[in-house]
C-alpha cells in the first residue's frame, strides 16, 4: 500500500517534471539539424511556469465547460502516464487498468479538448475539434492494432506483463513482426504526439493546424495546463512505445536492484527517441490533412500483417 | 430477502399496476393531469416491483415458475422467471420506474393538445407487454406479447399522428417489425411441428432432434427475425426515423428497453432452446453485430438531427452486444465455458449499460425539444447557460455512450475487447482468431466515432452562441424530467464504478447456459480469465482521477493565487462574432465525411447568387448523404414487391361479376376437396 502510495507519487512526478524537457530536447535537436541555434533547452518550463501565472482572457460566449476543461485534460492524461510504465515496469496504477485503459483515458482528454474548442464559439476552435476527431476517428484504432500485435505475442493486455516479457527474451524477439509493428507504431507515434507529417506543433496557420487550433482562445493558467498535459501526453506515448518495445533492462518493481541503471537506460532511451522524432519532422513535410488517413491507414495494414504473423506463428 | 410466495405476489402486483395503469385510457381527455399523474404513478409503482422481483431472483439464484390457466387443449398459459428472464425484467423494470418520472413532466407538453391519457395508458400497456415478453414460457404466448409489443409501439409512434413524416416512420415501423415477427413466426411454427406443443421446455428436448439443415436455417431467420427487432443493420431502416418520431420518453423506452427484448429472444433461443450451435453461428452473429456497429454509427455521423444520431447509436451498441454474443457461441462452440460465460456477461453489462446512458440520453434530447421545439442542432447552441442540469447530465449519458472511462459504457466495451481478444488467442482456426482481432480495432473505431457524435451534437446544441429565437429563449426543463434523467446518470457512475456488483447479477445467466461459474470477484473489479492477477478497477482509476483533479487545483491556487479572467469577445480576426460563423453541426462532421466518402456518398452543392462569382451575395451549400444499403438493398425489394402488387391487382378489379364467379370457384373447390378427404 504504501509502496503503491510512494510508486504513484514518484511516477507523476516523473512525468510532469520531465514532459517539458523532453519537448525542449526535440526542439533544440530540430533546430540544431535546420543550422539554428533553437530556444534554450527549459525553455518549455518557462513558459508553464509563465502561463499559470498570467492572466487568462476568456470569452465572453465560454461557459464553466472552458474552465474546468484543462484540469480534466492534464488529469486524464497523467491517469493514464500512470498505468503505463516508465523505468519500472510495475507501474503505480498498473494494477488498476491496462493498454485499453490507457488509449480510451487518451479518448476522454481528446473529447474534452475538442469541446472545449467549440465553447468559445469561434471558427478556429470548431474547425479544429472537427478536424482532431475525424483524425482521431483513424488514430485510435491504429494503435489499437499496433498495440495488439504486442499484446498478441504476450497474451496479454497488462503493461507490466508485456514490458518484462519483452524484456526477457533477450534478442529472441527480433523478427519480421516486430520490424512490421515498430514503423507501424512509430507512425502513430507521429500521429499521437501531433507531430509533422499529421499535425505541425509550432505553426498557427489556420490551413495545418489541428491541436493549436483548439487551444486558440486559450490563455492564463489554462493555456499553461493545455499545453503541459500535451507534453505530458507525448512522454506517455513515448513511454508506451519504449516499455512495448525496447524495454531492455527495466527493472521490475521499485524494490527490485538494477534501478539506477534501468533509470539511466530509459533517459537514454527518451533521448534516442526526441532525436528520432525530431529528425522525422526535420525530413518530412506536413501532408494535406486528407491524405493523413492514407498515411495511418499504412500503419493499420502493417499492424494487420503483424497480427497475422504472430498468429500463424 | 423476499420468500418464494412474496416474489409471486409482487410480480403479480406488477402486472396487475401496469394493467391497472392501461385503464387510465379511460380517464376523460378533458382531465389530462389527473391523466398523467394516475398513468405514471402506476407505471413507477409497477416498475419498482418489477426490480424487486428482478433483483430478488437474482440475488438468490431461483427461478419462478408460475403455472396459469390452460388457454385451449395443450396450451398452457404459464410464466417462468429464470435468470435470463429476470435480468431483463431488471432492464426493463428500471427504465420502466425512471421514465415514468420524467414522463410526468414531458407529458405536460401534450395538455390540452393531445389526448394524454391515450399516451398515458399506452405507456402502460407497451410496458406490460415488454414484461410478459420476457417472463412467458411458451411460444405462443410470446407471440402474442411480442405481437402486442410491436402494435402498442407502433401506435405510440404514430401519437403525433397529424405529421407527415411520423406518418411514413410509423408505416416502416409497423413493416419492419411484421418481417421480424412473421421470420419468429416461421422458425417457431418449425419447432411445433416436431413437438406439437409450443412451450420452450419441450422445445428444447427435442432442438436436439432436429435435423441439421432444418436448425440452420431456423438460426438463419431467428437471426434475422430478432436482428430486424433490435435494429441490427442492414435491417436498422426502421430504427433512425421510429425512434425520433416518437414522444421522447417513449424513444427513451424503445431504444433502451424494446430493442433488448430482441435480445432477449435471441439468447433464449440459441441458448437455451439450441443449446449452442457450430461455430459459424457464433462467426455469423459476430460478423453481422460488427457490421452493425461499424456502419451503424457511420450512417450517424452525417444526421444533425439529436434524436436520429442516438438512434443510429442505438444500431451501433445492439451491434457490439450482438459481438458479444457471437463471441459467446464461438466460445461455446469452441469448448471454452469459462470464456463463453465472460462473452455473454460481456454482452449484458452492455445490454444493461445501454439502457441507462441511452435511456438516459433520449430523455436529455427530449428535454432540449421540450424547451425549443427543434431536434436540429444547426437551430440550437449556448444551451449550456439557459439549461445547465440538461447539459450536465447529457455529457455523461455521451460520454458513456462514447465508451470512454471511468463510465459505465467503458467497462462493458472492455470486458467485450477482453472476449475478442480471449478470441483471438485460442480459437482454433485462424480466420476466427483474425477476425476476433480485427474486431477489437473496428469496434474501436466505431467507438471514436460515437465520441465525434457526442462532441458534434453536444458541442453545437449547448455550447457557444444560440442560432436561433428558440435556443436563446429556452429555459430548464421541470424538476420531474431533471430527477428521471439524474437517477439514470447515477446509473451510469455506480455501474462503472462496481462491475462486480453487476457480475454478481449476471452468475445466474451464465451459470444457466455454460455450466460454469464467472470468476469470483470484489465488487469493484471486473477479472479477466486467462491471467488470475488481470483486471479492470475503474474505483481504482477513478480516485487517481479525481484526487488529481483536486490536488492540481488546488496547488495552482495555493501556489499562485485564483486564476484571474478578463471576460472578453471571441477573436475573430476582428470581425464581430455572428452566430452563423461558428461552426454547424454539418460543418463539423464535414471532414469525416469527406474521409469516408465512398462509404457514405457525400453530396455536396453550392449555389453561388452573385453578379460576380468573387462577390456572391448569398451562398445556399446543401449536403446530402445517399446510404448505398438503402439504395441497393431497399429499392429494389420495394419496387419487386409494387410491381408485384399491381400484377396481383388484376384479380381485385372492382367488378361484382368476377367477384360472384370467385365465390363460385371456391366453393366448387371446397366442395372437391371435402369429397377427396371424405372417399
Amino acid at each position: 500500500m504504501l509502496q503503491t502510495a510512494f510508486g504513484l507519487f514518484l511516477q507523476t512526478v516523473l512525468l510532469i517534471g520531465l514532459a517539458p524537457l523532453v519537448q525542449g530536447l526535440v526542439k533544440k535537436i530540430k533546430a540544431r539539424l535546420q543550422n539554428r541555434i533553437g530556444p534554450p533547452l527549459l525553455q518549455s518550463y518557462y513558459e508553464i511556469a509563465k502561463d499559470l501565472r498570467k492572466q487568462a482572457v476568456i470569452s465572453q460566449h465560454a461557459s464553466w465547460f472552458t474552465r474546468y476543461a484543462p484540469y480534466i485534460v492534464w488529469s486524464c492524461i497523467v491517469t493514464a502516464g500512470l498505468i503505463v510504465p516508465s523505468f519500472f515496469a510495475d507501474s503505480p496504477l498498473g494494477f488498476a487498468g491496462d493498454v485499453l485503459m490507457v488509449i480510451y483515458l487518451f479518448g476522454t482528454a481528446r473529447i474534452f479538448t475538442a469541446l472545449a474548442a467549440l465553447d468559445s464559439g469561434s471558427a478556429f476552435g470548431g474547425m479544429g475539434s472537427s478536424r482532431e476527431m475525424a483524425i482521431g476517428a483513424i488514430i485510435e484504432p491504429a494503435l489499437l492494432l499496433a498495440v495488439l500485435g504486442v499484446c498478441l505475442a504476450g497474451k496479454t493486455t497488462v503493461l507490466s506483463q508485456l514490458a518484462l516479457q519483452v524484456a526477457g527474451q533477450s534478442w529472441d524477439f527480433i523478427d519480421p513482426a516486430y520490424g512490421l509493428a515498430v514503423l507501424a507504431m512509430l507512425i502513430v507515434v507521429m500521429a499521437e504526439t501531433g507531430r509533422i507529417p499529421v499535425d505541425n506543433p509550432d505553426t498557427h496557420l489556420e490551413l495545418t493546424m489541428i491541436h493549436e487550433a483548439m487551444l486558440l482562445e486559450y490563455s492564463g493558467r489554462y493555456l499553461g495546463l493545455m499545453m503541459w498535459a500535451a507534453e505530458v501526453k507525448q512522454l506517455v506515448v513515448l513511454n508506451l512505445f519504449i516499455s512495448l518495445f525496447f524495454p531492455w533492462g527495466i527493472a521490475g518493481g521499485l524494490a527490485e536492484a538494477g534501478l539506477a541503471v534501468s533509470l539511466l537506460l530509459y533517459l537514454l532511451k527518451l533521448a534516442l527517441l526526441a532525436a528520432t522524432l525530431a529528425v522525422v519532422e526535420t525530413l518530412y513535410a506536413k501532408v494535406r490533412l486528407f491524405k493523413v488517413p492514407p498515411l495511418l491507414s499504412s500503419s493499420m495494414a502493417l499492424s494487420v500483417l503483424v497480427i497475422i504473423l504472430r498468429i500463424v506463428m | 430477502m423476499l420468500g418464494e410466495q412474496g416474489i409471486v405476489w409482487l410480480f403479480a402486483v406488477m402486472l396487475g399496476l401496469y394493467a391497472c395503469g392501461t385503464l387510465t385510457v379511460f380517464v376523460s381527455a378533458e382531465k389530462p393531469r389527473a391523466a398523467n399523474w394516475l398513468a405514471h404513478g402506476f407505471a413507477f409503482c409497477g416498475g419498482v416491483c418489477g426490480v424487486a422481483v428482478a433483483l430478488a431472483l437474482l440475488w438468490q439464484k431461483s427461478t419462478l415458475n408460475l403455472s396459469l390457466w390452460p388457454v385451449a387443449a395443450g396450451l398452457n398459459l404459464s410464466l417462468r422467471l429464470d435468470g435470463l428472464a429476470a435480468f431483463f425484467l431488471l432492464v426493463i423494470s428500471l427504465l420502466a420506474a425512471v421514465v415514468s418520472i420524467y414522463a410526468i413532466g414531458y407529458v405536460s407538453e401534450y395538455y390540452d393538445k393531445k389526448s394524454v391519457p391515450l399516451l398515458g395508458g399506452g405507456l402502460n400497456l407497451f410496458l406490460l407487454s415488454m414484461a410478459l415478453v420476457v417472463s412467458v414460457d411458451n411460444a405462443f404466448a410470446f407471440l402474442l406479447a411480442w405481437e402486442l409489443m410491436s402494435l402498442v409501439s407502433f401506435g405510440l409512434v404514430m401519437f403525433e399522428h397529424e405529421r407527415d413524416d411520423v406518418r411514413t416512420a410509423g408505416f416502416i415501423y409497423v413493416v419492419m417489425t411484421h418481417v421480424a415477427t412473421l421470420f419468429i413466426t416461421l422458425s417457431f411454427l418449425a419447432l411445433y411441428l416436431f413437438t406439437g406443443t409450443f412451450a420452450f421446455s419441450d422445445f428444447r428436448t427435442i432442438a436436439g432432434a432436429i435435423p441439421d439443415w432444418l436448425r440452420n436455417l431456423m438460426f438463419v431467420m431467428l437471426l434475422v427475425g430478432f436482428g430486424a427487432k433490435a435494429g441490427i443493420v442492414p435491417l436498422h431502416i426502421w430504427l433512425p426515423r421510429a425512434h425520433p418520431a416518437a414522444p421522447s420518453h417513449i424513444s427513451a423506452l424503445m431504444s433502451a428497453v424494446m430493442l433488448k427484448t430482441a435480445v432477449y429472444g435471441l439468447l433464449r433461443m440459441l441458448f437455451d432452446v439450441f443449446g449452442g450451435g457450430p461455430a459459424w453461428w457464433g462467426l455469423l452473429v459476430l460478423l453481422a453485430g460488427l457490421v452493425s456497429a461499424v456502419l451503424g454509427i457511420i450512417y450517424g455521423l452525417a444526421d444533425n438531427d439529436m434524436k436520429r444520431f442516438l438512434a443510429y447509436s442505438s444500431a451501433e451498441n445492439l451491434g457490439v452486444i450482438f459481438v458479444g454474443i457471437g463471441a459467446a457461441l464461438l466460445f461455446q462452440a469452441y469448448a471454452y465455458p469459462e470464456l463463453a460465460a465472460l462473452a455473454l456477461a460481456a454482452a449484458l453489462y452492455h445490454v444493461l449499460n445501454h439502457a441507462f446512458f441511452k435511456g438516459l440520453l433520449f430523455m436529455a434530447a427530449g428535454s432540449v425539444l421540450y424547451a425549443t421545439h427543434t431536434r436540429n442542432i444547426n437551430d440550437l447552441g449556448g444551451l449550456i447557460r439557459r439549461m445547465p442540469v440538461t447539459a450536465a447530465l447529457f455529457l455523461i449519458g455521451g460520454l458513456a455512450m462514447a465508451a470512454l472511462p471511468p463510465l459505465n459504457g467503458f467497462v462493458s466495451e472492455w470486458a467485450t475487447f477482453q472476449a475478442l481478444f480471449q478470441l483471438s488467442l485460442t480459437a482454433p482456426g485462424f480466420g476466427v482468431k483474425l477476425v476476433g482481432a480485427l474486431t477489437i480495432a473496428a469496434l474501436g473505431l466505431a467507438g471514436v466515432f460515437a465520441a465525434g457524435g457526442l462532441v458534434k451534437h453536444f458541442g453545437t446544441a449547448f455550447l457557444a452562441m444560440p442560432r436561433s429565437e428558440k435556443a436563446a429563449h429556452a429555459s430548464e426543463v421541470p424538476f420531474s424530467m431533471q430527477a428521471g434523467m439524474a437517477l439514470l446518470a447515477v446509473g451510469c457512475v455506480v455501474l462503472g464504478l462496481f462491475p462486480g456488483l453487476v457480475l454478481r447479477l449476471l452468475e445466474d445467466v451464465c451459470g444457466l447456459f455454460f455450466h460454469t461459474q464467472l470468476p469470483q470477484a470484489a465488487f469493484f473489479l471486473l477479472p479477466v480469465s486467462g491471467s488470475a492477477d488481470a483486471g479492470l478497477l475503474p474505483g481504482a482509476a477513478w480516485i487517481v482521477l479525481a484526487s488529481l483533479l483536486g490536488i492540481s487545483g488546488l496547488i495552482l491556487r495555493q501556489w499562485l493565487g485564483r486564476s484571474r479572467i478578463t471576460v472578453e469577445e471571441t477573436w475573430t480576426c476582428g470581425a464581430l462574432l455572428q452566430p452563423s460563423m461558428q461552426y454547424s453541426g454539418t460543418s463539423f462532421s464535414n471532414p469525416v465525411l469527406v474521409i469516408l466518402q465512398r462509404l457514405v456518398g457525400t453530396r455536396r452543392e453550392v449555389d453561388i447568387h452573385s453578379h460576380y462569382p468573387y462577390y456572391p451575395r448569398r451562398i445556399r451549400h446543401a449536403v446530402d448523404t445517399r446510404y448505398s444499403i438503402e439504395t441497393l438493398l431497399y429499392r429494389p425489394t420495394v419496387g419487386f414487391t409494387v410491381k408485384l402488387a399491381h400484377k396481383i391487382r388484376v384479380v381485385q378489379n372492382g367488378n361484382l361479376q368476377s367477384y360472384l364467379a370467385y365465390v363460385v370457384v371456391a366453393l366448387v373447390l371446397a366442395l372437391l376437396w371435402m369429397g377427396q378427404v371424405k372417399v
